[in-house]
């Protein structure tokens, strides 16, 4: 029934739209006079695309792929004004004359750039009152972008991108200005040509036209309650030209493992055993170790397993793209398709991706545009999505000694459960023996119907389907990894429907009147999502090689379903105000209603305020002949984030396999268990985030270099927190609304152009991002641990400690080893010289709970990122350096290359080499004794994650235009690129920004209270790519 | 005109607003939410008690419940159990070598099994009233919460002493404290003669708990109560009396000893007469096997095991020979490259535990064996409540009676032991402990015998100088229970007291 309303809601906003533009049909045919010509750059190139405009008026046209125009324009045209992004717009006086050659001079500061600010909206660069990142497509398109978020690495001030799984098409994360919430995904919202919560998977890199990055309150709150952790909008591309160009891109790339760790090999692991087995066993008489002088001989000359060698592989990837945009009068389209290839460097991992996207922009009236835009995405993985867990290959991997092999006979691995490696998992075999396919498609249609009202006056319809069907197979053939009757294999099907719907009404209304220029938007939205999945089971395959295609050929089968739904209602109205193209105000508010909250707590309102003075516009700065321009920004609001699902209020229980039980004895059918997980919570509300933000922006030197700097505060209140229960009540969660969190932060940015002529351009970009963040109220708590558990720990090893940032890691502060000189001290902790010591915080002779505190933290100092292209002739060449200074990361591969704990039998790490022992006693790492106590929450596992990384470089080549123009190509271009390329850091493990967390088996959780866990994440790959471009 | 239009659009996008505001109430389709509605349905209410026994079942994850031998972790102490000196068996050797620590991860399988069939069986309990069936159905079913909860507690109990005890379901109790012991059993007790009067004498389904077994569990429970540390001597009666309606209406619930002690540890025994409480185990869903099974207790050298837990050397020397013994123990590892290799020549120099084998090793070539099958684990069986009454009458009357000779008996000649006649009341209480510890070898008892007698110390005394693991803290009484862990301190600080 409810449903049936909101559908004729939107009815009504189609009819009104309708009879809007009925009754307000005009037309504006006329007869004049026709002036043509030429649009040219300073080189003299033709510029396709250009805009030429009658002042003052709608009337204009664009010119074709030669630079050509035509136009009818009324009696009595005085100026005609011409544009094109990139270049600076001019204005071009008529004199009587009908034919023209334009020379665009090209706009370096790109100031006059045009920047969405969300709804249609869009503002000039120069007009801003707000703090935006934007990029446009050439700041990436010489680089092989597979992922919109590697385009915005080390690019934009202000957004850290982290590549927490090498993993292809795996997890990326991207964070603007640190993270506001501790059990929301703090990613920002992304919205794609209107599409709000849109999927960055279902846009290839090519097809965009510029990314703006909105960072400020005064700019995300119009997105109200979901703006809060930033946004990110993107456009995609258009047709412009008569003549429609057709460009075709491919790449081919290899990728390796950028580094290997030092393991010990066969015979250096049976000596080090044989140390060990002695330190621990040696009875005087009848010792024998357990590798023999022959054995160790034998592992000498075999030399064992190389376990990375086997698990690691170079992985090739290709990808193809096809685009062909064009127009005339009334339509314009662009249609692109893209096949991406992918191999990960894990062996039995990869991904592929294929995209199609279509835009069609027809003017059906003079005041009746519309857009029609559909994006199609298939994407299809393997090994790729959920690995990088301590259970997975690359988890179990430092458990695994050398003397273990990988296969135990032809096609048959090695048993799972060997004598000297880990519980289970042989790396190698869990790779072949764990499937997890996933395939997506995404459909994305939407429409944009605008219709010019009057002068200024316009309103348009905007409606969005967003449809992603996610299907998981997963296969777990355990009979090659273990052999036995009571070995059994399991494969499933996991069915997930997703729909989001979004309606938007939107009035603009335009107005300069002297001095005064006003902009208002006044917007109504409502949207809706829906998910519904299924599961379906099988254990105890008959045959393994049918996979998950015939489930019901099984012992037991198991299935279960699942529905899920949100809705939202919004109004907003956002006013631009501008005196005298210097003094800017912008103010926005919203009203938010959203269906996860109880009663009153559905509601909320969200307000915004900022001003901006262009003082590189007043004459007395202009005198001093200092500043080719100069802007000082402020800003203040409000914006919100639900972080929490649906249902969210309410209590729940538990359903799962190991809830059922078998009453009547094993083999017998299964009983469903619905088990107690926790109470639910009414009073739950929204976060809210309250920012300041101040900012200046210079250019000098005609803005050949200019600068950008802010300063931000902002207060993250009401925070929602999964508090866990003890295990005596169930150890389930419940959430709450507890706590503030601060963040606060410089971001500083510098472009320079220090070299621009026919021959050698030269551009650099810096930018450095300084965000603190503090936990500051946690609703009277000192003291929240972490609902997820890593590194085989039974205690969390992060914690939210008030005082404390996010990613604050929690255990026992480890401080070496106990010293022969300290044996009394370290007998009363049942301890002797050479086992690791820990401290005492309470000073009570005892390690335990009271001793935990915080030990370290994931958060940098500061991050930066450097990009620098230069153009000689036809070659381009560029770099991207990416860093970060300080911050934590815990090695759980280093801990359990360590081993002897948790599920390490043995060890293999050569840091053993270095234990203490008699004559070998200032060191740091223990002794090989039953004594010693290896925590693994402790700061023996933290390491510095700085780094600086050659994050790209790229050559590319361009042929001659005379040489292609014959060939009817006005583009050729050849490159070479290589990604990851070296970093440089003191972490241990493969890289120092990858992360465990947030993968669903294994313990973790995608929260910010959980960074930098390295308990086996994929590392990033080093890619070496060959491409080639070619536009007709 | 152009203007009242604007605001016309305006406004409908308002009324639009209001209208879709009252579509902003959740209905979840899927989810189950309300226990007051969804307990109507008696399906429901039994899915709850199923959901109670997975907890103490427990899973393959080495977190939960009786399925690993890390539930074993507080009981390390006997003197049937000890471990691996290096490897990944720390948190088995602090509790082998009394060196507790609060933060032992191992520990928490018995906890958290328990504590979540506590919080499962409390949900029954409270809300069977709304369950709408047969009232002799609903009856069986908050019968067995009964047991479960007691039957929970009672672990908790033994090894952990004062700890947080509640018993209802809608108010959450995170904030209370520890509970004194005697409180405990109070609890206890009353859930065990309701479970008594609710149960039915037998149940269809082979692995739920009958009357017997609410008798059963009762008589140990008043066993206990009677001894350390609460020493309410008064319960030896009630426990005799309890074990002895048990053994005289054996027939009723159908319990009895098998003829063979070495056929209880085969798979096709499994839920034989002589079980009273088994948790049943099923490697077909994944998660629920069991893992005592196989590796846990065979020699890593030799046969490719864990070397989890196998027996002290005193305790296996002391066993008397016969068919029990060679049931319970293996003392001849099979290697993989065929040779035979005596335990006193193996890594260990121990001998291990043959109970958990059958559906996991593979006889003729061990080192292949699993870690896991499916098999029923019993935790109380009929030689037990054999051995509670011939102490408990015993200990009340002074002297033990014709009926304590003949239950001691009817486990000594099973096991190929002579019978026993003319002892003291002491000799004969000795004789019976002992008993119950060779009985019960590696099943997770002794060591609650151990602390109710106050005997830690002396068994402690008697660890051969060739045990690899040595004893670290003290044996006495004091250092009887575990730890309350520091996770769950930290969570709740009144636990701390």
């Amino acid at each position: 029934m409810k449903k049936q309303k909101k559908r004729v809601n939107s009815r009504y906003s189609v009819l009104l739209f309708f009879l809007l533009s009925t009754m307000f049909a005009l037309n504006a045919q006329g007869s004049g006079k026709d002036i043509s010509g030429k649009v040219v750059d300073e080189s003299g190139m033709p510029l396709p695309g250009a805009n030429i405009v009658v002042k003052d008026s709608n009337i204009g046209t664009i010119t074709d792929f030669d630079g050509l125009f035509q136009l009818n324009v009324p009696e009595g045209t005085e100026m005609v004004q011409v544009s094109m992004v990139g270049f600076k717009t001019i204005d071009v006086l008529l004199d009587g004359k009908t034919q023209f050659n334009i020379v665009l001079p090209e706009d370096v500061s790109q100031l006059s750039e045009v920047v969405l600010i969300g709804y249609g909206g869009a503002r000039k660069k120069e007009d801003l009152t707000g703090s935006v990142g934007v990029l446009s497509s050439k700041d990436f398109e010489d680089q092989p972008v597979t992922r919109v978020e590697q385009a915005l690495s080390g690019r934009s001030a202000g957004v850290q991108v982290k590549t927490n799984s090498g993993a292809p098409g795996g997890n990326l994360s991207i964070r603007i200005r640190g993270a506001n919430s501790i059990t929301g995904n703090n990613q920002p919202l992304i919205v794609i040509d209107g599409v709000i919560g849109a999927n960055f998977q279902l846009v290839n890199p090519n097809d965009i036209e510029s990314i703006q990055v909105l960072k400020d309150a005064s700019s995300t709150a119009i997105y109200g309650s979901r703006g809060a952790n930033g946004v990110v909008i993107v456009s995609t591309k258009s047709g412009r030209n008569k003549k429609p160009v057709i460009s075709f891109n491919t790449f081919q790339s290899i990728s390796t493992l950028p580094k290997k760790i030092d393991y010990l090999n066969a015979a250096e692991f049976a000596e080090l055993y044989n140390s060990y087995d002695r330190d621990l066993n040696f009875v005087p008489g009848v010792y024998v170790p357990p590798f023999s002088d022959e054995d160790i001989e034998r592992y000498e000359n075999e030399g064992g397993t190389d376990w990375q060698d086997e698990l690691f592989r170079e992985a090739i990837s290709k990808s193809y793209q096809l685009s062909v945009g064009g127009g005339g009068e009334k339509v314009n389209y662009y249609i692109s398709g893209e096949y991406l290839d992918q191999e990960g460097i894990v062996v039995n991992s990869s991904f592929q991706r294929y995209n199609l996207r279509s835009k069609v922009e027809v003017a059906l009236t003079d005041k009746l545009d519309l857009t029609l835009n559909m994006g199609w995405s298939k994407l299809k993985g393997k090994n790729n999505e959920d690995v990088g867990h301590q259970l997975g290959a690359i988890g179990r991997l430092p458990q695994w000694v050398a003397i273990e092999p990988v296969w135990e006979d032809y096609g048959v691995l090695y048993n799972n459960t060997p004598q000297y490696g880990a519980v289970s998992g042989n790396p190698v075999g869990l790779q072949y023996a764990y499937i997890s396919q996933n395939e997506t498609s995404i459909f994305q249609p939407s429409f944009n119907l605008s219709y010019k009202i009057l002068e200024g006056l316009s309103a348009k319809l905007f409606g969005s389907y967003e449809g992603t069907k996610t299907t998981v197979y997963n296969l777990e053939n355990n009979h090659i990894l273990d052999a036995g009757p009571e070995v059994i294999s399991r494969a499933s099907i996991n069915n997930i429907d997703r729909e989001r719907g979004q309606v938007n009404f939107i009035v603009d209304y335009t107005k300069e009147f002297g001095d005064h220029n006003i902009q208002a938007t006044a917007i109504y939205e409502s949207g809706n999502y829906i998910e519904k999945g299924n599961f379906n089971g099988a254990n105890g395959l008959n045959d393994v090689s049918l996979g998950w295609n015939n489930l019901s050929l099984s012992e037991s089968q198991t299935s279960s379903s699942y529905y899920y739904d949100e809705y939202y209602n919004s109004l907003a109205l956002r006013v631009n105000y501008g005196y005298l193209d210097r003094y800017l105000f912008t103010a926005t508010v919203r009203r938010d209603g959203v269906s996860k909250f109880h009663g009153d707590n559905r509601f909320s309102t969200f307000p915004s305020l900022a001003f901006a003075w262009n003082a590189g516009k007043e004459a007395f700065v202009q005198d001093l002949d200092v500043f080719s321009s100069l802007k000082f920004r402020a800003s203040w609001g409000d914006s919100g984030s639900h972080a929490i699902g649906s249902y969210a209020t309410l209590p729940y229980f538990i359903q799962n396999g190991e809830s059922n039980y078998h009453p009547n004895g094993p083999g017998t059918g299964t009983y469903v268990g619905l088990g107690v997980g926790a109470p639910g919570n009414e009073s739950l509300k929204w976060e809210t985030t309250t920012q300041y933000d101040v900012g200046i922006e210079m250019g000098f030197f005609n803005n050949r270099l200019s600068l950008e700097a802010d300063y931000y505060n902002k207060d993250t209140n009401d925070l929602l927190v999964n508090t866990l229960l003890p295990e005596y009540l169930g150890g389930e969660t419940v959430l709450k609304n507890v706590g503030s969190i601060n963040n606060k932060g410089f971001e500083f940015t510098v472009n320079a152009n220090p070299i621009r002529n026919d021959f050698f351009t030269w551009d650099v970009s810096a930018n450095i991002s300084v965000n603190r963040n503090e936990v500051v109220d946690l609703g009277g708590d000192e003291l929240v641990l972490s609902s997820a558990l890593y590194g085989d720990s039974a205690t969390p090893i992060t914690a939210i400690q008030l005082g404390q940032p996010l990613g604050s890691f929690y255990g026992y502060n480890f401080q070496g080893v106990w010293k022969s000189t300290e044996a009394a001290e370290a007998a009363t902790f049942g301890n002797v010289p050479g086992d690791a010591r820990y401290e005492d915080i309470n000073n009570d002779g005892e390690i335990d709970s009271e001793d935990l505190s915080v030990i370290g933290n994931a958060q940098p100092d500061f991050i930066f990122g450097f990009s620098n292209t230069m153009k000689f002739g036809n070659l381009d060449v560029s770099f991207v350096l990416t860093g970060q200074k300080g911050g934590e990361t815990f090695n759980g591969i280093y801990q359990k290359s360590v081993g002897l704990y948790g599920q390490s039998r043995a060890f293999t790490s050569p840091e053993w080499y270095n234990r203490w022992r008699p004559g070998h006693e200032d060191t740091d790492v223990p002794a090989f004794s039953s004594t010693s106590q290896s925590y693994p929450n402790s700061s023996r596992w933290l390491e510095d994650a700085s780094f600086l990384r050659i994050q790209n470089i790229t050559l590319a080549y361009n042929l001659k235009k005379e040489f292609i123009t014959d060939l009817g190509l006005s583009e050729f271009q050849v490159y070479i690129n290589a990604e990851n390329v070296h970093t440089w850091t003191n972490y241990s493990g493969y890289n120092p920004d990858i992360s465990s967390a947030g993968r669903s088996t294994g313990g973790g959780s995608g929260t910010d209270v959980d960074q930098n866990i390295d308990t086996g994440a994929y590392p990033i790959p080093r890619t070496f790519t060959l491409g080639l471009k070619v536009k007709f | 005109m152009k203007i009242n239009l604007k605001y016309t659009g305006l406004i409908l996008a308002l009324c639009m607003l209001v209208n879709c505001a009252n579509d902003l109430e959740e209905q979840p389709r899927g989810k189950v939410n309300d226990p007051e509605t969804i307990y109507k349905q008696y399906a429901n209410l039994e899915a709850t008690v199923m959901a109670m026994y997975a907890g103490i079942r427990g899973d393959a994850n080495w977190s939960r419940g009786f399925a690993t031998s890390s539930y074993m972790t507080t009981m390390f102490g006997a003197d049937d159990l000890t471990t691996q000196i290096g490897g990944n068996k720390g948190n088995f050797r602090e509790f082998d070598s009394f060196n507790t620590s609060a933060n032992n991860g191992a520990m928490m399988n018995l906890w958290r099994g328990c504590y979540n069939a506590i919080l499962n069986a409390n949900e029954v309990i409270e809300y069977s009233y709304l369950t709408i069936g047969d009232e002799a159905e609903i009856d069986n079913l908050v019968g067995q919460a009964h047991f479960v909860r007691a039957f929970s507690y009672f672990y908790l109990v033994r090894s952990w002493g004062r700890i947080p005890l509640y018993t209802s379901a809608s108010t959450v109790a995170t904030e209370i404290g520890l509970s004194e012991v005697d409180e405990v059993y109070d609890v206890m007790i009353s859930d065990l003669l309701l479970a008594e009067n609710l149960l039915p004498t037998t149940q269809n389904l082979v692995g739920l708990p009958s009357e017997g077994a609410a008798k059963a569990l009762l008589s140990e429970v008043y066993l206990t109560q009677a001894g350390w540390p609460l020493h309410i001597e008064s319960s030896y009666a009630l426990a005799a009396q309890k074990a002895k309606e048990v053994i005289d209406n054996k027939g009723i619930y159908g319990y009895d000893l098998l003829s063979s002690f070495d056929n209880l540890w085969l798979r096709e025994y499994d839920n034989s007469s002589e079980s009273i409480f088994s948790l049943q185990y099923d490697n077909a869903d994944g998660a629920t096997a069991f893992h005592i099974s196989g590796k846990a207790s065979m020699p890593e050298a030799e046969e490719n095991g864990w070397d989890d837990f196998f027996v002290e050397l005193n305790f296996f020397n002391e066993f008397p020979e016969g068919p029990r013994k060679d049931a319970t123990f293996r003392t001849n590892f099979l290697t993989s490259d065929g040779t035979t290799v005596h335990y006193t020549n193996s890594a260990t120099k121990h001998p291990y535990y043959a109970k958990f084998r059958d559906g996991a090793v593979d006889e003729s070539n061990p080192s292949t064996a699993t870690f896991f099958n499916s098999a029923s684990y019993m935790l109380f069986r009929y030689a037990e409540v054999l051995l509670i009454y011939a102490e408990a009458q015993t200990r009340a009357d002074g002297s033990p009676n014709v009926a304590a000779y003949d239950a001691l008996n009817q486990v000594r000649v099973r096991a190929g032991l002579s019978s026993l006649a003319g002892l003291s009341a002491d000799e004969f209480i000795d004789a019976v402990i002992d008993e119950k510890g060779w009985e019960l070898a590696g099943e997770g008892q002794r060591w609650y015998d151990l602390i109710r007698t106050e005997k830690v110390a002396e068994v402690a005394a008697n660890r051969s100088s060739e045990e690899q693991v040595g004893i670290i803290g003290s044996t006495e009484s004091d250092n009887y229970y575990a730890p309350i862990p520091d996770s769950e301190i930290l969570l709740n600080p009144n636990l701390g007291n």
